[in-house]
């Protein structure tokens, strides 16, 4: 049915958006909780475990996002240079993104509670749709 | 694509960044891709370009997470690169910088001895300064805690500083006795000066080096900060990643080696004879030999200049020789993209 193609394809962009604009800061989110794990690490790494953790991340976002939370003062980056083999950038977290990172997972959490309760239908009585 | 060209194209699509800061991010691929080789031996370096994504891509990120702003003081700036020093990159901020001046007082630990042979530093944010003196004294300054304070060791003529990560200035004197100093130091600068016959091996990552040598060997090792040595060394090691290099070397007797991936390097060798090998791959060499010397020559490009004023270079596509006279000292310099210019 041609109807339902064009269906698809507006959902598709839909959920495409909604990717759009949730995805980057759960990607920060991401990054400064992998930092947190390994303490001290550097992008190849950070790339390899969140792969393995299941989320596909290109360089060409790690990267970039990696700059930017330097900038803001999450985290904080040196080069170090080996005897042998070749130099890295290691980055680790600051004592701001370190309480950036817990004050926005207890967030996190209240949303998703939230969230649950919502699709539970246990607080249908007082509910007012924001949309 | 090859890796070179792949570094060299990306370097070319981050034009619109400083210099600062896309040798800093095209190094990190260069980096990121000697990781990856190591990985996956298995793979050609045709294969592992192929599945980064291609240079404009990256870039575009990059202009779209960090749009040209007006650069006028503090205005658009992160707040961490305010009041930083002039180059000081993002990764000097510390957070709790701006609470321990509220909460601490300053704290000073001096102290000295005689018969010193090693000293041994590290230090993380803290500047080192040393003169020469009669006798070895220090004085380290900073707003510590208990917690942090520095440790101060000594056993026979070995004496061990470490400045804690709340030290801001560790000032030395360094007498005659002096055999050796090893220092290391993330992103507090160093300005040293030897005295005679003491050798020195000084690292940092971030922070700049700057050694007055009297004799003895030096080994400077830096990530982006920039070196600097000068004086009399029987031999010298540079190594850095995207720092800048400057040489003024006297009497040296044996041999120069100073490579860097991207920065330029500056020497100038006043007398005596040495081996000398300058090495870059962005980054521009310039070399001042004595006059008169007698120096066989060696070198290479891919893609920059050679100049020399002491006679014509012809180039091929890579290389170029030179022999003036027959001495017995040989100059080596190569770079991939820099130029060579040689007096």
């Amino acid at each position: 049915m041609p109807e339902s193609s064009a269906f698809d394809e507006e959902l598709g962009r839909a959920i495409d958006k909604w990717r759009g604009q949730s995805r980057k800061g759960f990607l920060e989110l991401c990054l400064l909780a992998c930092v947190r794990g390994a303490l001290k690490t550097y992008g190849f790494a950070m790339l390899e475990s969140l792969r393995r953790s299941g989320l596909e991340l290109s360089e060409g976002t790690l990267y970039p996002l990696l700059t930017r939370l330097v900038r803001e003062g999450m985290l904080a980056s040196t080069w170090d240079m080996p005897e042998e083999g070749h130099p890295r950038k290691y980055y680790t977290l600051t004592l701001m993104g370190l309480s950036f990172l817990d004050e926005v997972l207890k967030e996190r959490l209240k949303d998703e509670k939230a969230l649950d309760a919502i699709l539970s239908g246990r607080c249908a009585n007082e509910e007012d749709n924001r949309d | 694509m090859t890796k070179q060209a792949y570094i060299d194209e990306l370097a070319a699509e981050l034009g619109f960044m400083t210099v600062e800061e896309r040798d800093d991010i095209v190094l990190e691929f260069d980096s990121h891709l000697n990781d990856a080789r190591e990985s996956r031996p298995d793979l050609s370096e045709e294969e592992l370009i192929a599945r980064l994504p291609p240079p404009a891509s990256i870039a575009a990120t990059y202009l779209a997470e960090f749009p040209r702003q007006a650069q006028s003081e503090g205005d658009g700036k992160p707040f961490s690169e305010r009041g930083g020093r002039p180059g000081a990159s993002s990764s000097d901020f510390r957070f709790h910088d701006f609470f321990r001046y509220a909460r601490r007082d300053e704290e000073e630990l001096s102290g000295g001895a005689e018969g010193i042979e090693r000293l041994v530093i590290e230090s993380v944010a803290c500047d080192i300064s040393a003169r020469v003196g009669s006798e070895f004294s220090y004085a380290i300054r900073g707003r510590w805690d208990d917690e942090s304070k520095p440790l101060i060791s000594q056993q026979g003529g070995l004496w061990r500083i470490d400045c804690g990560r709340d030290a801001d200035m560790l000032e030395l004197t360094l007498p005659e006795s002096l055999v050796e100093l090893i220092a290391t130091s993330a992103s507090g600068d160093m300005k040293i000066s030897l005295p005679d016959e003491a050798n020195a091996a000084l690292r940092s990552a971030s922070s700049d080096i700057s050694l007055r040598c009297a004799g003895g060997s030096a080994s400077l090792t830096s990530a982006s900060g920039d070196l600097a040595l000068e004086g009399r060394a029987t031999d010298a090691q540079l190594k850095s990643a995207s720092g800048d290099m400057d040489l003024m070397l006297s009497g040296v007797c044996s041999s120069i080696d100073a490579s860097t991936k991207s920065g330029d390097i500056q020497a100038r060798i006043e007398d005596g004879s040495a081996d000398v090998k300058l090495q870059s791959m962005s980054g521009d060499l310039s070399l001042r030999l004595p006059e008169a010397s007698s120096y066989e020559l060696e070198a290479e490009t891919v893609s920059g200049d050679i100049q020399s004023s002491r006679g014509s270079v012809r180039r091929g596509l890579v290389g170029a020789k030179l022999r003036y006279g027959d001495g017995p000292a040989l100059v080596y310099a190569k770079t991939l993209s820099g130029d060579i210019r040689i007096a």
